[in-house]
């Protein structure tokens, strides 16, 4: 019994031992750490330039209608460090932040076009390497420097870090214009096999800034944080950009649309024009590769359903053949965008619709030979659009108002 | 009174009594000196009452009544002395064939029971038990009759353990008024009662209760045997028995159950556990008992089953916020924050802000003065009850948050790890997730979640090798008995309980009803 109690007490003493050594090495109190929101990254020609938005937490919560008062604070701080690689830049932070850089929580990296156009695979080694960090996090380009974005405040939401996130979120699931890139698909496409990647692009527009909280004092505000254009990159550096039109395309064909809208043009008996539009409900794209003649051909089958939201040429659609002229005009649109997205691509040998994989699975083989110079093959490659186009639903109701309002007209 | 249990204990009893040789002593013919050793014997005191008698009809021979003011039935003893008296002519019919002792013994005396004395240190026992000694002189033996009274506690809802719906009745502190409650809802005859007596000075008598053929026969020869072995001067609750005869004696999880309730111990019963009743003390032990035992309310039988299982999922829920809430809290505070979404990290840094202490400091604080809180409420006199709670609530729980010592949400964490520590219905384990909380929230405040994992660990690892009179504390999860858990955290409809809990009641008898009694409608009719 007594050797028992020796053994127990030994036990005891070696895990209050443990406890003394680690001294509680990763603790970190909440108000030692200054969480970031947002992290802009810019490049001067020869130091990166690292910004980071950081929150203030007593002033967002009087902003969102806590306690406290004092009139109004700003809910974010933006400053940025200087240094040779991006980890350096962050390191100088400690000697001019009172609190502990912490990046579990930025939502979106803001990379400016002159970082782009240098490379981003810096930036992605960091994010693998590290664990602080995260990969979830969404990469945005911006065609002046990261820190202005950074520094613009948003209507609606006080960190606008997190606005720029729910922005870019909120746009891919009702329009599918821009796809949200997170860092690991960023790192995944550049370092595919057409080792070229996409990233939406954020900007301020208007020519004054919101980076005061007076601006809020009127209705408009004078310049706001917008998505924009499709950055492309080629090996990791941005060679330019797709407007928004190939940009949707661009989407189509990597299958990323989840919803969006077609406005598709309309002709009445009486020969007067209009536009319906249509709303995506659901879409799915399958790019396949083919031999034809031993040249590569690509097939998109593009699979679209979608339903009627406003219409306002004089149609009746109760007639099959009107909702089949819908159809084909829809077909026609998706057609066109994805055309035109593959020819941007050619131009800019940027394969960014996934093509080189789907070669690669289907033609192994060929695949050695075509891997050597991708580029050339891809810009011969011809695409050829299938789309299927089916009207789900006419919405409430079924003859369009232009067409009752004729009607009484007679 | 068992005056049969004063002559078996009688031996441990008196070798270490001071007076060991006159006890030893038997009755004398001489009646004043029987008295006399008897009163030196209890040491005098004004509340021994001792009264001469003699007259005429008894052949003018003495006799007297002794007993114990106070804890004997004046009524009783009136009616009895009445009846002697009118008695006088019988005997003087009878007096050729019989003595005034065996007279009084088998015709006179109007009291159930009667029992004979033949030691003076017998008589003081059973004077002491409450019965009223007639000594006859010339006697060699005493009668002691029954007269047992004195004021107790009438029969009261229980204040510990409360029900909606459900009987009311509580135990009281009185043995025998706790047996006949049992009784009277168990009316079988295999029903068993075994009395025992613990207390070198406090002769508590202990009462051990089964159902004979239902209880498993080991568990009861168990019982008897940790019983037997206890040795101490006196058993003022069942709280002494309790730690004398639990499996372990380092834990903080209770290994017995206790109730104020008969309905509950009858339940107990009939599940085939064994029920400990201690004289002086509503609180009956219930073994043997498995962890979720704890966890069950009497109210979840009588209320329907559907609100009885989810009342039970919401208790066991509340364990687990009572015991890990606030470590959890400064775990994810202060070592991992990626693990909260950004608005309500941001909202918790608000409040973190200008807060002097660490989180764990913090929540020390706050632990340890809710606990202060709590311990006043129960000594503190009623009296004086709002006035603490207004201090409580508002000096330390608003003012601490306006004075930016202790930010809202730790107020919030410990309210409701508290709210939740009062759902458990059995108090003791309530405590025994008190008592880890702070553990843990040291574990937690050195090592984060890991250590709480690893703390969590340890806890099972213990739990699942502790024993309640041999059976496993965590059956039937551990080993896992499939039949059981129709009663662990679903409560099954009454008629699908067709089995008594396998390996805890006597697995002969297992089952408690018979099959096929779910509702249905007429097969006849349709």
């Amino acid at each position: 019994m007594s050797l028992r109690i020796k053994r127990m007490l030994c036990a005891v003493l070696l895990l209050l031992a443990a406890l003394t050594t680690t001294g509680c090495w990763n603790r970190i109190e909440l108000n030692e750490v200054a969480i970031t929101s947002a992290t802009g990254v810019d490049w001067d020609g020869e130091n990166w330039i690292v910004s980071y938005q950081v929150l203030i937490p007593a002033a967002i919560s009087s902003v969102t209608g806590g306690s406290g008062g004092g009139g109004p604070k700003s809910p974010i701080i933006v400053y940025s460090t200087k240094g040779k690689t991006i980890r350096d830049a962050i390191m100088h932070s400690y000697s001019e932040s009172p609190r502990k850089l912490f990046f579990a929580h930025n939502r979106v990296v803001v990379i400016g076009e002159k970082a782009m156009q240098r490379g981003v695979n810096e930036l992605i080694d960091v994010y693998f390497r590290n664990s602080s960090t995260r990969e979830t996090v969404s990469v945005l380009a911006t065609p002046g420097t990261a820190r202005r974005v950074l520094e613009q405040f948003m209507q609606l939401q006080a960190i606008s870090g997190a606005g720029m996130k729910e922005i870019i979120l909120s746009e891919m699931k009702n329009t599918s214009i821009l796809p949200n890139i997170p860092v690991y698909q960023l790192a995944m496409e550049v370092i595919g096999d057409a080792k070229s990647a996409v990233v939406p692009e954020i900007f301020v527009s208007g020519t004054e800034d919101t980076s005061s909280l007076e601006s809020f004092g009127s209705t408009s505000i004078p310049s706001k944080l917008k998505l924009g254009r499709l950055a492309v990159l080629k090996d990791d550096k941005m060679i330019g950009w797709m407007n928004r039109k190939e940009s949707l395309g661009a989407s189509y064909l990597r299958d990323s649309v989840q919803q969006s809208y077609v406005v598709v043009p309309c002709e009445d008996d009486k020969g007067k024009k209009g536009y319906n539009t249509i709303h995506v409900l659901k879409s799915s794209t399958k790019v396949i590769p083919k031999l034809q003649n031993g040249q590569l051909v690509f097939t998109a089958d593009v699979d679209v359903t979608g339903t009627l939201m406003e219409s306002n040429c004089a149609q009746d659609l109760y007639k099959p053949g009107v909702i089949q002229s819908l159809e084909q005009g829809g077909q026609k649109q998706v057609s066109n965008l994805l055309q035109e997205a593959w020819a941007k691509g050619q131009e800019m040998k940027a394969d960014v619709f996934g093509a080189a994989e789907k070669t690669h699975r289907k033609y192994p083989k060929q695949w050695k030979e075509w891997s050597k110079n991708w580029d050339e093959v891809f810009k011969e490659a011809a695409l050829e659009p299938k789309v299927k186009f089916r009207m789900a639903r006419m919405g409430l109701s079924n003859k369009s108002f232009q067409y009752l309002m004729d009607k009484e007209g007679k | 009174m068992p005056n049969d249990k004063n002559a078996t204990s009688s031996g441990k009893t008196s070798s270490s009594s001071g007076q060991a040789k006159q006890a030893e002593q038997v009755l004398l013919p001489d009646l004043d000196m029987n008295i006399e050793r008897l009163h030196r014997f209890l040491g005098g005191g004004e509340d021994i009452v001792c009264r001469t008698l003699q007259h005429r009809s008894f052949d003018n021979t003495r006799y007297a009544l002794m007993y114990i003011d106070g804890i004997v039935d004046g009524g009783v003893i009136s009616t009895m002395l009445l009846g002697l008296l009118d008695d006088a002519n019988q005997y003087a019919e009878m007096r050729e064939d019989t003595t005034l002792h065996r007279h009084l013994t088998e015709r006179s005396i109007a009291i159930g029971k009667l029992s004979e004395i033949e030691t003076v240190e017998q008589a003081c026992y059973a004077m002491l038990e409450g019965c009223s000694i007639l000594i006859v002189e010339g006697s060699l033996r005493a009668i002691a009759m029954d007269t047992t009274g004195g004021k107790t506690r009438a029969v009261e809802e229980p204040s510990s353990q409360t029900v909606i719906r459900g009987p009311k009745e509580g135990f009281t502190e009185n043995l025998r008024t706790n047996t006949s409650l049992i009784r009277k809802i168990i009316k079988s005859p295999d029903l068993r009662f075994e009395y025992k007596m613990i207390g070198r000075q406090t002769r508590t008598n202990i009462a051990v209760v089964y159902l004979e053929g239902i209880a498993e026969a080991e568990v009861i020869k168990e019982v008897h045997r940790r019983l037997d072995a206890i040795d101490i001067d006196g058993v003022l609750e069942s709280g002494y028995i309790e730690e004398f005869i639990q499996d372990r004696a380092f834990t903080p999880f209770p290994l017995l159950q206790n109730t104020e309730r008969p309905d509950t111990a009858s339940a107990a019963l009939l599940e085939g556990q064994v029920v400990i009743m201690v004289s002086g003390t509503p609180f009956a032990l219930v073994a043997p008992v498995t962890f979720v035992k704890f966890f069950q309310s009497s109210e979840d039988y009588y209320q329907r089953y559907d609100i009885a299982t989810f009342l039970r999922i919401i208790r066991m829920t509340s364990f687990f916020i009572s015991m890990l809430l606030p470590s959890l809290y400064i775990a994810i505070t202060t070592f991992h924050q990626e693990m909260l979404p950004t608005s309500l990290l941001i909202s918790l840094a608000a409040q973190r802000e200008g807060i002097p202490f660490p989180a764990l400091l913090e929540a020390f604080l706050m632990e340890i003065t809710f606990e202060i809180l709590r311990e006043a409420g129960v000594r503190m006199p009623r009296i004086i009850g709002p006035a603490i709670s207004i201090v409580g609530a508002l000096v330390l729980g608003q003012a601490a948050v306006q004075a930016g010592i202790i930010s809202a949400a730790m107020v919030i964490v410990v309210s409701f790890t508290a709210i939740a520590s009062f759902v458990i219905p059995a108090v003791n384990m309530g405590i025994a997730a008190r008592l880890i909380r702070f553990i843990l929230m040291i574990l937690a405040g050195t090592f984060g979640l890991f250590g709480i994992m690893s703390g969590l660990m340890i806890l099972l690892a213990h739990l699942c090798g502790l024993r309640s009179f041999g059976k496993p504390y965590m059956m039937p999860f551990a080993p896992f008995v499939a039949s059981n858990l129709k009663d662990v955290l679903v409560r099954v409809p009454w008629w699908a309980m067709r089995k008594r809990p396998v390996k805890i009641a006597n697995d002969n008898n297992a089952i408690r009803e018979g099959a096929g009694q779910k509702p249905s409608p007429d097969q006849e009719g349709a």
